[in-house]
This record gives structure tokens, C-alpha cells and sequence, in this order.
């Protein structure tokens, strides 16, 4: 297992560094970050101009700039933003804080639901509840998290006129100013987490039930689950030890894989809710073509994503005694 | 707010809709002591000081209104007037050497208790001066590096500012007094401008309000400045809550989580908001306007009689009507490319050099004349060859100048010109416009600095001179208004300036940028300020509106 692991990382290490130089170089050429400088009216002063240029690098070659990060970000410096007063590794910590706590509660109720409707599709399959889960999901699936996010909003609003009471919020993670009894916060904090919790559930439970109820019907038919039937063990016995469980490893695989996709829709959940995550982060420093501050969220993102990856692995390994017994 | 306030408010199914087309006097009404607003803003500060490079930004500038003294403000109708809340004069004593006398007044003091005294406008005027700091990453230095010296008296509340040479909109100089003695605490010039007070939540305030926490692209908390030596404020606290598009800003304001937004308005916002309860909407002109602007070198638009008949075949009305018509009531199109409708000083410049009016007939006809001629549709040079495709450089971001490039492509097309379009995004529109790379550019002039917001575009050889564009009448008329002291003949020399432009075909004014204030109702005195230092220029007048 350590072997594996170790393989893995230093292949993500050798993808981390390609991809870094491709998003950089990207971001370099994609834009002057100093456009609205020189495009105000009246015109900023030339020696200002070029002192902005220094300080960013910008009056070095792509690939000098590119050695000045990566010498840096070894030594746990982003390198200077475009927001002269912005510090990226300080500003990035809050902020990954930020978008866990939301993803991670989406992906923990998106994974039991899916578990839950696939199995259910999956045991009534070509019946009613097949009919209604597979229909809702499909649904789901093709509803743009950003449509769905402005729906809800306004949903959340006319909840919040017919109860006469604020419930449910539009903007941020905790209200301004925030309530300083410890029940009130956790409340105010809760009624900010209810929407956007539901679209990113919503759209990722809705694909990974699908893998679910592949996963349980083809377990269904597999030789072990007709043996366990003709040694007439019970139906909840069956379901849950001989189905259940090698129908875990598909969506622990899609789970993991997805997590990329995850933060993709976490950008755009983030950004109609106003979240002070990753998310806001990126598309903040994509506009203001800050290509140090755009390498610092692709590290996290990547550290992200590789962490997932070997997290499925070792998961592999506890749920299928197949990948224990191939290592021993 | 509470939300038992906010639903009480959307009871009472108020709306009021004041959509001007020209800025107008507006006058506060009485308001209650106390309570707190939360306004949106867009951008968090990029930076502290408000005159650096970087600090210096629309949504910036109106949220550190509030923390500094002003010796001039603009009012609601465009007009400039003395801040008598900080100064008791401010005049020009004399005109040779051009000196000019500002007396503060004797209870103006920071919030630390530390009197405003010349020492803040020495400090504030030698930062924005590179001959005294070359290394101050200054937004602006135009007029202070002028000044050839700042005395005073005793007391220190004379400011007496001499000019090696007259500056005429020197009203502009010394919009934010920095403090000098927090300054001092930071280091030198450089130091301080650059790191000290740009790194630094202000702790010290001259205004009316003053910082009480910042919590970093979230929200900024205002209170009363209790050394606060003006009109009383109203509002205990004010925060400037961070959301960074205007439809989520809507979307809150709505729901009670903020009680004001205030930025551009357009065609979807004024939709969405105009379908709110319990809200005041208040849409007015800024002094920014959106123009044509022409080449004037080059193989065909060097041909002066060519961006003439241009001009004159655009029709400034009719995509007054198609764009901003459709939200604002009344809208009215610029007739000056130097005052907008509504100030004083306007003259209907369009109407006296014919630009803008839509006369086909009359453009062709001048087009005629200089021996171009219509061939199939398309127009022909006079040596016979098809005039080539123009291109119109356009900001793909900003959806009314993309509108409006599409007008004017279809407006050329009466006359037999081909015209296409480049939408540039942000990265690519200066970039492109500074090399050069366009027949026709859609961009918008700010008239704050008045006669000098047209030397940056049009005069030989200024910095946003991209059209290869000189006239030594236009040339000798900038030098002229920047020495003109008398108000009077500084706007007959601005409108004889506007004509001349006008006149070479080398700008079309279009109309003013508006902006929308729109706030519970339950509020009052929170109007749309055409300066672009925008509403808070009246924060301390913002209240809960006094019970009948």
C-alpha cells in the first residue's frame, strides 16, 4: 500500500509541476492585470505604471516569472497579487476553510442519498419508485447548478415572506453582524448553509444514484448474491452484506472523481451565495488576471483532488477484500 | 435592519420611482437619530488611500468619503459648492502669481483630537507632487506639481497654496485631506503614501464617520466619529456590506439582508428592482458619458470631410431611445461632448455643428461633394476604389457600449459603409485601443475635471490621445481654459472647444452613464450623486425616516 501510495504521489508531483507552468503561462498571457490602471481616466502617472510592473514581474519573461513563483512557493510564498494589499497564502486559509465546510456537508448528505435512492431504484427496478427516483434524477442532472441556485434563492425568499421571519439567507456564510450567542450563531450559520447545501447536493446526488443502482443491480445478479438466495438467507441480510457492499467501490470511485467537479460547482454555487470560499477566490483573481493568486488556488485545488484519489484507494482496500488479499 | 422593520415596510407596498434624465437638486428630508444601513458594495478596498494608483476606484473613493475632510462637494445637481461643514473660505486671493487661500475651520480636528491644519494639505499636496516624492504611487498629479509653495499662519487653519503657473480646476485638488501626523508615524513620503496608509485600516477619521472593524472582503463597520465637528449625523452605524454583482446585491436587498444598493443601472436591474416592495428607487445621470470617438490618421479616417459625414449620419437620439430609453424616462442625449444636460454651462453644440443628428441625406451629401460616390450599395473613394471595412472597438463586458456599436454598424450601413465589430474584453480593450487598432472607439469620458477631462483624449500628444488626433485650435483652447480663472469664460471657452472637436468630426457624445440608488423606504436623504465619488457624499444627512 505505501508503495502505491508513494507511486501515486510522486506521478501527482510530476502532473502538479506540468500543470502549473501550463495554467501559468496561460494566465500570463491571458490578459494585462494592469488594464484598468492604465485605463483610468485621468491617466494614472507613467512611473506609477512601470512600479506596478515591477512589483508584479511583469517586466519579465513568462518563464523567469514562472521560476520566481515555484522558487517561492517552495518556500510557502504565493508571490505578490494584483491587489497590492492582498497577502494570497493568508488570504487563501480562511477561505479553503470556507468551501469545505460546504462541500463536505454536500458531499456527505449527496453520498447517503444517492446510496439511499440508488439501492431503492435498484431493488424496485422497472417499478414506481424506479420510475419516480430515475425521472427526479434525471432532472437533476440536467438543471445548470447556477439556474438552480437563483431558484432557490427566490423560493427562499418567498419562505421567508410567508413565515414572516428571515430563515433562510441569500448572501455569505453568517449574517452582518453576526449573532454572539453561541445557539443564535449556529442557527443564523445553519439558515446560510440550507441553500447552497441543496444545490450542490442535489446536482451530485442525482448522477452518483444513477452509478448506484447500476452498481446494486449488477450486484444483484452476480453468482455469490444467487448463492446467498439459495441458501435461504433473508432478504435485509442479502441486501445488506452480499449487495451493499461491492456496490460501495463504484461509488466511492465516482465520489472521489468528482470532487474536482465538485469545487467546479462550488465556484458557481459560491458565487450566487456569496460565499467567501475558493470558489470566489478563483473567479476573483481569474478577472483580475492575478496569475500568482490563480497558481495558489490550482495548488490547493490539485493538493485537493490528489488527497481524494488516494483516500479511494485506501477505501478500496477497507470495503473490498479483494485489494487487501491481492497486497498480502 | 430588522426583519420585523422590512416586513412592516413591505406592507406599506410603497414605490417610488424617480427616474430623472438630468441631475436635479435633491433636498433631505427630516430624519430620526440612530439605527443602522447596510449599503452593498461591489469591491472591497483594494487599498486604504484613497489618492494611490490603486486605491483610487469608484467603490473606493465612496466608502472612504466618509473618514476624510473635503473642502469642496458636488451636489445632486452637478454643481461644486464650498464643504462649509470644514472650511469657512476657499478662494483665489490672487491671480499672478495664482494664489489660492483655504481657512479651515477652528473645530475641524481628527477623531484623535489632533487638530486639520496645513500640515494635512502639505503632506496630501507633496505625495501627489513627483517633484517632492517620486517614488508616491499617486492616482493623480496634474495641479499639485504646480504648487510652489503652501504657507501659513500661526494657528495653522490658513492654507495659502501659490501656483508657479494658474491651475483653473484647481476646486479638483485636495478631494481627501490625508492626516500628516498618522503619516509621520509610518516614515517618510514613500513610506507612508505607499505602505503606511495604504496597508492600514484608517484608525483615525475627519469625517463624519469612522472605521470600527473590517473583516476582509465581508464587511466594513462604520460609526459616528465623536470628534465629528460638522452637521450631526443620523445613523449609528453604517456597514459597507461586500457582494460583487448588483443582481445578488438585489436578490439581498430584497430579502432584508442589506438595506441599500447603489451602482449602474441597466435595462435587467431597473426590470428587477421595479418589481420590489417597500423600496425607494431613485435613477440619475453622472457626470460620465459614453461617446464615439474617431481616428483622425491613417488611409481613410485621416479624410476629414469622411469622419464628418460619419458623424453626422450617427444618430445620437435614436440610440439615446434603443439603449438608455428603455430604463430611464425622458432620457436626453448629450448635445456637448463637455457638459452633460442639466449643468449651466451646456450649449446645444451637436445641433450648431450638425453631429449626431442622423441626416443621412446631409452626410451624403458632404460625402458627394468630396467626390466619394455609391456604387452597389457600397461607398466608393474618390479615386474609385470601395472604401475597406471600419472597425469599431468596443468593451464586450459592458453590454450598452457593445448595443451601441451595433447601432452605429447599422447607422454606417445607410451610408454604404462596412462596419465591424470588436468586442474586447477587459484585457484586450485599452490594450488595443492604445495601439492603435480601431476606426471608431466606444468609450465613456468622466467630466469631473471639466475642460481637462477632454485634454486627456484630444490634445497633441495627452496619454489617452489614441486617434492621432491635432488641432492647434483645439491645442491653443486647452491652454487657455487651463489658465482661465473666471468661471464664466472658462465655459465659453470650453463650449467654443467642444465645437471645434465637434466641428473636426473627431467625437460624438452620446449620453450620461446613470446610476440607481435603491433603498427600504423606511430610510431617507440617500440620493444618486453624479460625481464619481458618489452617494456618500452626504452620509452624515442618511437616516430612518423621522416618524409624521
Amino acid at each position: 500500500m505505501l508503495a502505491l501510495i508513494g507511486r501515486r504521489l510522486v506521478n501527482s508531483l510530476a502532473i502538479l509541476l506540468v500543470s502549473t507552468f501550463v495554467v501559468f503561462t496561460l494566465v500570463a498571457l491571458a490578459g494585462d492585470p494592469l488594464g484598468e490602471l492604465r485605463d483610468r481616466q485621468p491617466p494614472v502617472p507613467d512611473n506609477v505604471i512601470a512600479a506596478e510592473e515591477a512589483r508584479l514581474g511583469l517586466d519579465q519573461p513568462i518563464p523567469v516569472r514562472y521560476l520566481t513563483w515555484l522558487t517561492g512557493v517552495v518556500q510557502g510564498d504565493f508571490g505578490p497579487s494584483v491587489k497590492p494589499n492582498q497577502n494570497i497564502g493568508a488570504e487563501l486559509a480562511p477561505r479553503v476553510g470556507v468551501t469545505l465546510r460546504l462541500v463536505t456537508t454536500a458531499i456527505v448528505i449527496a453520498t447517503l442519498l444517492a446510496l439511499i435512492a440508488g439501492t431503492v431504484a435498484a431493488l424496485y427496478r422497472n417499478r414506481s419508485a424506479d420510475h419516480l427516483i430515475s425521472t427526479s434524477a434525471f432532472i437533476l442532472i440536467a438543471l445548470p447548478s447556477f439556474w438552480l441556485a437563483v431558484l432557490l434563492k427566490q423560493g427562499g425568499i418567498v419562505l421567508n415572506k410567508t413565515a414572516n421571519a428571515r430563515i433562510l439567507f441569500t448572501v455569505g456564510d453568517v449574517s452582518v453582524p453576526a449573532p454572539k450567542e453561541f445557539l443564535p450563531l449556529m442557527l443564523d450559520m445553519a439558515g446560510h448553509l440550507i441553500l447552497p447545501t441543496i444545490v450542490l447536493t442535489m446536482i451530485h446526488f442525482a448522477s452518483w444514484s444513477r452509478y448506484q443502482r447500476t452498481a446494486v443491480v449488477e450486484s444483484l445478479s452476480s453468482d455469490h448474491v444467487r448463492f446467498a438466495v439459495l441458501r435461504g438467507l433473508s432478504r435485509n441480510r442479502i441486501v445488506g452484506a452480499h449487495v451493499m457492499r461491492p456496490a460501495l467501490i463504484p461509488i466511492v470511485t465516482v465520489v472521489a472523481l468528482d470532487l474536482p467537479a465538485l469545487l467546479s460547482g462550488a465556484v458557481i454555487t459560491e458565487t450566487v451565495f456569496q460565499w467567501r470560499g475558493m470558489g470566489g477566490f478563483l473567479l476573483e483573481s481569474i478577472a483580475n488576471r492575478d496569475a500568482n493568486a490563480v497558481m495558489a488556488w490550482l495548488l490547493v485545488a490539485a493538493v485537493a483532488v490528489v488527497f481524494f484519489n488516494l483516500l479511494a484507494d485506501i477505501v478500496y482496500a477497507v470495503i473490498d477484500p479483494r485489494v487487501r488479499y491481492g497486497q498480502a | 435592519m430588522s426583519y420585523a422593520r422590512s416586513t412592516c415596510s413591505l406592507a406599506v407596498l410603497t414605490l417610488a420611482l424617480a427616474a430623472l434624465a438630468t441631475p436635479a437638486s435633491a433636498q433631505p428630508v427630516a430624519v430620526s437619530d440612530g439605527g443602522e444601513f447596510i449599503i452593498a458594495s461591489t469591491n472591497s478596498p483594494p487599498n486604504w488611500n484613497p489618492v494611490s494608483a490603486t486605491g483610487d476606484i469608484t467603490t473606493n473613493r465612496q466608502q472612504q468619503w466618509p473618514l476624510y475632510p473635503h473642502p469642496f462637494l458636488t451636489a445632486t445637481d452637478a454643481s461644486v459648492t464650498l464643504n462649509s461643514q470644514f472650511l469657512v473660505s476657499a478662494d483665489v486671493v490672487s491671480t499672478d502669481p495664482m494664489v489660492v487661500e483655504y481657512v479651515i475651520r477652528d473645530e475641524a480636528v481628527w477623531s484623535d483630537g489632533t487638530p486639520i491644519t496645513v500640515e494635512d494639505f502639505r503632506y496630501t499636496q507633496q505625495v501627489q507632487d513627483p517633484r517632492a516624492c517620486a517614488d508616491c504611487s499617486a492616482a493623480f498629479t496634474q495641479g499639485y506639481d504646480l504648487v510652489s509653495s503652501i504657507e501659513s499662519n500661526d494657528s495653522g487653519k490658513l492654507v495659502r497654496v501659490t501656483f508657479e503657473t494658474p491651475f483653473a480646476p484647481w476646486k479638483t485638488l485636495f478631494p481627501f485631506i490625508l492626516p500628516a501626523h498618522v503619516a509621520k508615524t509610518y516614515g517618510d513620503l514613500a513610506t507612508s503614501f505607499n505602505v503606511g496608509l495604504s496597508e492600514n485600516v484608517p484608525t483615525v477619521s475627519g469625517g463624519p464617520y469612522m472605521v470600527e472593524s473590517y473583516e476582509d472582503g465581508v464587511v466594513m463597520n462604520l460609526v459616528k466619529n465623536p470628534a465629528w465637528y460638522g452637521n450631526p449625523t443620523h445613523l449609528d452605524t453604517i456597514r459597507f456590506r461586500y457582494i460583487s454583482t448588483i443582481g445578488e446585491q438585489i436578490t439581498a436587498l430584497e430579502n432584508g439582508e442589506i438595506n441599500a444598493v447603489y451602482g449602474g443601472a441597466t435595462l435587467d436591474t431597473v426590470e428587477q428592482v421595479n418589481q420590489m416592495f417597500g423600496v425607494n428607487v431613485e435613477i440619475g445621470p453622472t457626470l460620465t458619458y459614453y461617446h464615439f470617438s474617431l481616428k483622425a490618421d491613417g488611409d481613410v479616417m485621416a479624410d476629414k470631410v469622411l469622419r464628418q459625414a460619419m458623424t453626422k449620419a450617427l444618430d445620437i437620439a435614436d440610440m439615446t431611445n434603443r439603449t438608455v430609453g428603455q430604463f430611464v424616462d425622458g432620457a436626453v442625449p448629450m448635445t456637448s461632448s463637455a457638459y452633460i444636460p442639466g449643468q449651466a454651462e451646456l450649449e446645444d453644440n451637436t445641433g450648431a455643428t450638425g453631429v449626431g443628428t442622423g441626416d443621412i441625406e446631409g452626410a451624403m451629401g458632404l460625402l458627394e461633394g468630396a467626390g466619394y460616390t455609391l456604387i452597389d450599395g457600397k461607398l466608393t473613394k474618390p479615386d474609385g476604389t470601395p472604401l475597406r471595412d471600419l472597425e469599431i472597438l468596443t468593451y464586450s463586458t459592458d453590454p450598452i457600449r457593445v448595443q451601441l456599436a451595433e447601432l452605429a454598424q447599422s447607422q454606417l450601413a445607410k451610408l454604404g459603409i462596412t462596419a465591424t465589430i470588436d468586442a474586447a474584453d477587459r484585457s484586450r480593450y485599452t490594450p488595443e485601443a492604445q495601439a492603435g487598432n480601431f476606426d471608431i472607439y466606444t468609450t465613456a469620458t468622466a467630466l469631473d475635471l471639466g475642460a481637462l477631462s477632454l485634454a486627456q483624449w484630444y490634445q497633441t500628444g495627452a496619454a489617452r490621445n489614441y486617434f492621432g488626433y491635432s488641432s492647434e485650435t483645439v491645442d491653443d483652447l486647452i491652454k487657455q481654459i487651463s489658465v482661465t480663472l473666471d468661471d464664466t469664460e472658462t465655459a465659453r471657452l470650453t463650449n467654443e472647444l467642444d465645437r471645434a472637436l465637434l466641428a473636426d468630426g473627431i467625437v460624438v457624445p452620446l449620453f450620461p452613464i446613470t446610476n440607481m440608488a435603491v433603498f427600504s423606504d423606511s430610510y431617507a436623504n440617500i440620493f444618486v450623486n453624479p460625481s464619481k465619488y458618489g452617494t456618500t457624499m452626504n452620509i452624515e444627512e442618511w437616516g430612518l425616516k423621522a416618524a409624521n
